[in-house]
């Protein structure tokens, strides 16, 4: 994974992306327990658009082509991971951004989505992956709950933190 | 639990999953960059080692207590190395055995796993399968059965590749020559009393094409077989006997038994134990001639395992018969 990193961080240099923060499977693994996932999920933000009033990621996809990294499907090709762009277009993925943390990795340095931000965007996506991920980090006690709960609040995800507290019977100690 | 005093028969289902969680949170409090590198080594696994995981998983679900005690851990074989961050031993060790377990009591346990399948019968059904798929794509979708006669056409093709340039006239003839059948069925005497009968018909001769892939063709009535899908080909019906199925096993196990390959395993790869598990899956299902026959189950089919090794194992400590379907596992112990 050290290409991507300093892929990313090249490009943050040269002014491609102004923020970006990894989040999903690999950003959960700082947390918890190393799984086998393919994908790295890049949280860029401002969201650049479009003249036709959509996001754009032609600037992106031509630099890393540039470089001689090809699309896959939705991804892009970096050496074996396959890496996905994905604009921070909800309020909870914006801060997740601007307050990542930063993690020495391989003499460089990656930008993490926090536990708290994690577990805040996993619990608005919703999927069943990311419920139980979301179960995963409460359980490993690497999350200051105070925090959580400012973000869901401030972020409008407080419904759905009670719904998932009663249907995974999670009860705070 | 005390660790310096361990009494296997003190320890408990709650000890498994504590240890499961310690594992898990010590590997959990790894550096990020060193979980990294594990998740790059488990990306490298491949998919065989997918199937062998979930052969295992359902095996031990069967048979928790198949080494005598409860297992506190175990892998396959490359996982267990790489989420482990250790390393190997040398090649070809690192491969083998396909399962790493350890009991509840320490004992390193090394599983290898094979199929009971019969491989010259997979390889037949398969390319018979290839030929079908071919020829069907060759009459593309079917259109509704209009023939005033004709139930179901089922076509025995030969033996032969198909060449996509036949297509479009496979077709075509087939489409003429199903049609001319159904105009013979209209003068023949018995149509009035409704009598007609199913027939085979290779009549190719004005149709090269279908004389190039098709052995005959079977017409059935319009009274017995309403389907959209009307053209098809015959379920197939070879003799078989169990004796085919029971003999690859013996084969099988014989083989694996006494092969040289896994003589020095337990040294070179520190295990306490080597187990042999012959598993029956889904492959050996859908292709091979079944084993079973009345009052023959696969209860006998591990009779048949345990007479056949003669109470030697070779070069295994344990061996195991696994009936993998879903819904139907079983397992038995035949050394």
């Amino acid at each position: 994974m050290e290409k991507v990193i300093q892929v990313l961080n090249q490009m943050q240099a040269d002014g491609i992306i102004e923020r970006f923060a990894i989040g999903g499977g690999i950003a959960a693994i700082r947390y918890l327990e190393p799984y086998l996932t393919d994908d790295i999920d890049v949280f860029i933000s401002p969201v650049v658009v479009g003249p036709n009033g959509l996001m754009s990621f032609d600037r992106i996809y031509a630099y890393l082509e540039e470089l001689g990294y090809n699309t896959e499907r939705e991804y892009i090709r970096i050496e074996d991971w396959l890496v996905q762009f994905v604009p921070a277009s909800e309020s909870v993925q914006e801060e997740a951004v601007a307050q990542a943390e930063r993690v020495a990795f391989a003499g460089e340095y990656a930008t993490i989505f926090s536990s708290e931000h994690l577990a805040a965007e996993l619990l608005r996506s919703g999927r069943l992956k990311d419920h139980t991920r979301v179960l995963a980090l409460l359980e490993s006690g690497q999350m200051d709950m105070e925090v959580f709960h400012d973000i869901i609040r401030r972020h409008g995800l407080w419904e759905k933190w009670k719904e998932f507290a009663v249907r995974y019977d999670w009860k705070e100690k | 639990m005390s660790s310096g005093t361990f009494d296997p028969n003190k320890f408990r289902v709650e000890d498994l999953f504590r240890a499961k969680e310690e594992r898990r949170k010590q590997l959990a409090s790894l550096p990020f960059q060193e979980k990294i590198k594990i998740v790059e080594r488990l990306k490298t696994v491949p998919a065989a080692f997918k199937n062998e995981r979930l052969i295992f998983d359902s095996f031990l679900n069967v048979c928790p207590d198949f080494a005598g005690e409860l297992i506190q851990e175990w892998d396959v074989v490359e996982e267990w190395y790489a989420k482990r961050a250790i390393d190997p031993p040398l090649q070809p060790f690192d491969k083998r055995p396909d399962i790493i377990a350890v009991t509840a009591s320490g004992r390193r346990i090394g599983v290898e796993l094979k199929s009971w399948v019969n491989r010259e019968q997979i390889a037949d059904a398969r390319k018979q399968e290839r030929i079908q798929e071919n020829i069907l794509k060759a009459i593309g979708k079917q259109p509704p059965n209009k023939t005033q006669h004709i139930g179901q056409v089922w076509l025995s093709p030969k033996q032969l590749r198909f060449d996509a340039g036949d297509d479009l006239h496979f077709r075509e003839q087939l489409f003429v020559f199903v049609e001319k059948v159904d105009k013979d069925c209209s003068q023949s005497p018995e149509r009035e009393q409704n009598l007609l009968q199913d027939q085979d018909r290779n009549d190719f001769a004005a149709f090269p094409i279908l004389e190039k892939y098709l052995d005959r063709v079977r017409f059935h009535s319009k009274v017995r077989h309403r389907s959209n899908n009307w053209i098809t080909f015959p379920y197939s019906a070879s003799f078989f006997s169990s004796k085919t199925m029971l003999d690859t096993l013996k084969r099988a196990l014989l083989t694996h038994r006494d092969d040289e390959k896994y003589k020095d395993l337990r040294k070179h790869v520190g295990l306490d134990e080597v187990y042999l598990l012959v598993h029956y899956d889904f492959k050996a299902f859908a292709y091979n001639t079944p084993f079973d026959a009345p009052n023959f189950g696969f209860k006998e089919a591990a009779k048949f395992a345990s007479n056949a090794l003669q109470g030697d194992g070779g070069h295994f400590d344990r061996i195991f018969l696994f009936h993998f379907l879903c819904g139907k596992e079983k397992a038995y112990r035949v050394i």
